[in-house]
């Protein structure tokens, strides 16, 4: 079986300043795998890289076996990748389901369809109703999108992730800015709608980590310096003198 | 601030079904549309006058399908009356063509054939225009405009001279019990398409592709993380807005049986872009009443004063500054107030406000009118009725009341504002804790 993600000596430079250098990362299928790193090593860069936003300087990335770098985003997407956005990244003036709609509208096939309206299309509205329950939102599908509380629009934005099908996600620090309360709500949503799914996932909460993540590889300076399991990480020297350290120090 | 409260505290409980149906808020302009298409001719039977109502409703689906760009893709077209001009003369051609050949085609059907034109060439344009939006897109419509306007002098055959392409409408014999010499007769044409266009392109806007035009508008680069291109969703936006246009300028041109490069010059795309915008662009309808307004301006305006351009300026800068979401969200909210139960408590302060307003807006007439009347009309002489009064462009006395008059009502309107905004505040308090 392949690995969801394989990415080799991937390299991205910005101008002289290279920012990602020379990334070897593997990804199983189905596994929650957590990428950790101080700030500014990288790590948005590596999503950006994987997803398409940004195209690579050199390397190679694989998504289920088919090379993806090079690619727009939108024919990554229809490979199977999915992902998030650390800063909320919805459609503001449209209403939580008309989002949600939107991101359901590829995998069942109505792509640029003007045959039907939308509120016509059944499989539509029950994937739809089925995501709305799913993540909390029944009661505000009518709302404008830019009206819902902070977690409300990152469980829409996890949702517009979520919505597309795909089989692999990259959720880029879904927890951020979130209180105690509401990351635990957060976690619980991620770990349900997420069930089954191969999950690549940038965060700094270290307590999120430790009970999220199958595998963890730390990033520092655009480069992985261990690939693990929680144990392990927590274990390697290495780690915790470029990482663990100084994260827990800050965070105490 | 306060108007918002105001406006969550009056909001009906919000229907958790169908945001974008149909709602009782939505049924009223098609109401208020077909009862006008249908009352207007009854009422204005002249035939100059239903000529003035054939322009009307051909701006009107000018502005609808503009409004497909900007109000939903959010795009801004510097060269929308390029498709314009394009269908007009497209239909022109076709007329001419059949009348040669003694082809008895039916001439309601000729704006489905500048449409038709007009969207295969929107399919070109926009997969030119449609690579990114904002700037480069706003920018290559502009060049594509000029392109196709200049390119006017190296087909003289296609375009006309400078007089342009003329028909005779009549030349493709009767259909449907008219013989199409009178306006009247046109009219019914352009009523039935004004009709068609709004329920086309309504229709459009509950299609998967009408909802990600919202999406593109609203945030271009996730739709690209969905699976979709923008720039395949911008130009079919941009094709269908341009096959309306087609439409539209084809009915131009069986109104005044003439086509000329003007039709798709600069004068002509900012007029729709002012149109659409001045009559609301995030209300179906308010480009029809954009498209009326102005219309209006231009030929009534224009005969009572040669500063008509300015006073179109001032709505232009009014409606940008004062009410973004145009006349349309205007008199949304009036009806709101009224339908709030709340008006009989605004109605001096609200009073207030009008007044203010008049005061001012009669000091920037006078002002305006003795300075076109000193500059570009001086051989007229300096004696000069403005709103019933003798005045005069060479007293000074004359200068100061306008001067007056705009300083002190520019000065009460802020204080009535301020006094509307208060009791606003007072009256939504009470109220949304009722509510609650």
């Amino acid at each position: 079986m392949t690995n969801a993600i394989e990415i080799e000596d991937l390299r991205k430079s910005f101008g002289p300043v290279e920012i990602i250098r020379g990334v070897n990362l593997e990804l199983r299928r189905g596994e929650r795998h957590a990428l950790i790193g101080p700030n500014g090593a990288g790590k948005s860069t590596l999503f950006h890289l994987i997803s398409g936003r940004l195209p690579a300087t050199s390397g190679k990335i694989r998504l289920n076996g088919h090379e993806i770098q090079g690619k727009s985003p939108a024919e990554i997407a229809h490979a199977g990748l999915s992902r998030s956005f650390q800063i909320t990244n919805i459609f503001p003036e449209m209403t939580v389901l008309e989002n949600l709609r939107c991101a359901v509208l590829w995998k069942l096939g109505h792509r640029y369809s003007v045959l039907r309206p939308i509120r016509r299309l059944r499989d539509v509205n029950a994937e739809c109703e089925r995501l709305l329950v799913e993540l909390g939102l029944q009661d505000r599908r009518a709302e404008r999108a830019d009206t819902l509380t902070y977690p409300e629009q990152r469980a829409l934005e996890l949702g517009l992730a979520v919505a597309s099908g795909a089989g692999t996600l990259l959720l880029d620090e879904p927890m951020a800015g979130m209180s105690h309360t509401e990351t635990a709500a957060a976690l619980d949503l991620i770990k349900r709608v997420t069930e089954g799914k191969t999950l690549l996932m940038v965060e700094h909460d270290m307590g999120v980590i430790f009970e999220v993540a199958d595998r963890i590889s730390v990033l520092v300076y655009g480069e992985i310096i261990a690939t693990g399991t929680p144990e392990e990480i927590r274990a390697n020297p290495a780690v915790q003198e470029a990482y663990l350290g100084t994260a827990t120090e800050e965070a105490a | 601030m306060a108007n918002t409260v105001l406006e969550n505290a009056t909001a009906a409980p919000v229907a958790p079904e169908e945001p974008h149906v149909l709602r009782s808020g939505e049924t009223l302009p098609w109401i208020v549309v077909l009862v006008a298409l249908v009352a207007l001719p009854l009422v204005f039977t002249g035939g100059s006058q239903i000529s003035t109502l054939n322009y009307l409703g051909v701006m009107a689906i000018f502005a609808l399908s503009y409004n497909l760009l900007l109000g939903q893709t959010g795009l801004l077209s510097l060269g929308h009356a390029t498709f314009f001009g394009l269908g007009g003369f497209a239909a022109t051609h076709a007329v001419l063509g059949f009348a040669e050949a003694g082809v008895n085609f039916p001439l309601p059907l000729i704006p489905l054939i500048g449409g038709v034109v007009a969207f295969v060439l929107g399919i070109f344009g926009g997969w030119l225009a449609s690579g990114r939006g904002g700037m480069p897109f706003a920018m290559i419509t502009l060049g594509l405009s000029e392109l196709v306007y200049s390119a006017s002098n190296l087909f003289p055959s296609l375009y006309g001279s400078e007089e342009g392409v003329s028909m005779d409408r009549m030349d493709l014999g009767s259909s449907f019990g008219m013989d199409y010499g009178a306006n009247s007769h046109i009219y019914v044409i352009v009523a039935d398409c004004l009709v068609i266009s709004a329920v086309v392109l309504k229709y459009f806007t509950t299609t998967p592709l009408g909802l990600l035009t919202n999406a593109v508008r609203d945030n271009a680069e996730r739709v690209e993380f969905l699976g979709f291109s923008a720039r395949r969703v911008r130009m079919w936006a941009f094709a269908v807005a341009a096959g309306f246009a087609g439409v539209a300028g084809s009915l131009a041109a069986l109104n005044v049986e003439i086509m000329t490069v003007n039709e798709l010059g600069a004068a002509t795309s900012t007029l729709v872009l002012l149109m659409t915008y001045i009559g609301g662009t995030r209300t179906f309808f308010g480009p029809v009443l954009g498209a009326v307004v102005i219309g209006l301006m231009r030929i009534w305006l224009s005969d009572i004063t040669p500063a008509w351009m300015m006073y179109f300026g001032l709505l232009f800068i009014f409606v940008v500054m004062a009410v973004p979401g145009g006349l349309a969200e205007m008199l949304q909210g009036g009806r709101r107030l009224i339908t709030s139960g709340l008006l009989r408590a605004q109605l001096r302060p609200l009073a207030g406000v009008a007044l203010a307003g008049a005061v001012g807006f009669a000091g920037t007439v006078i002002l305006v009118e003795l300075g076109y009347r000193a500059g570009l009309d001086a051989s007229l002489g300096p004696a000069i009725r403005i709103l019933g009064l003798p005045l005069d462009t060479t007293r000074p006395l004359s200068w100061g009341l306008g001067l007056v008059l705009v300083a002190g009502g520019g000065w009460a309107l802020r204080q009535q504002l301020d006094a509307l905004a208060t009791r606003r505040h007072a009256l939504a308090q009470p109220h949304r804790e009722a509510v609650q």
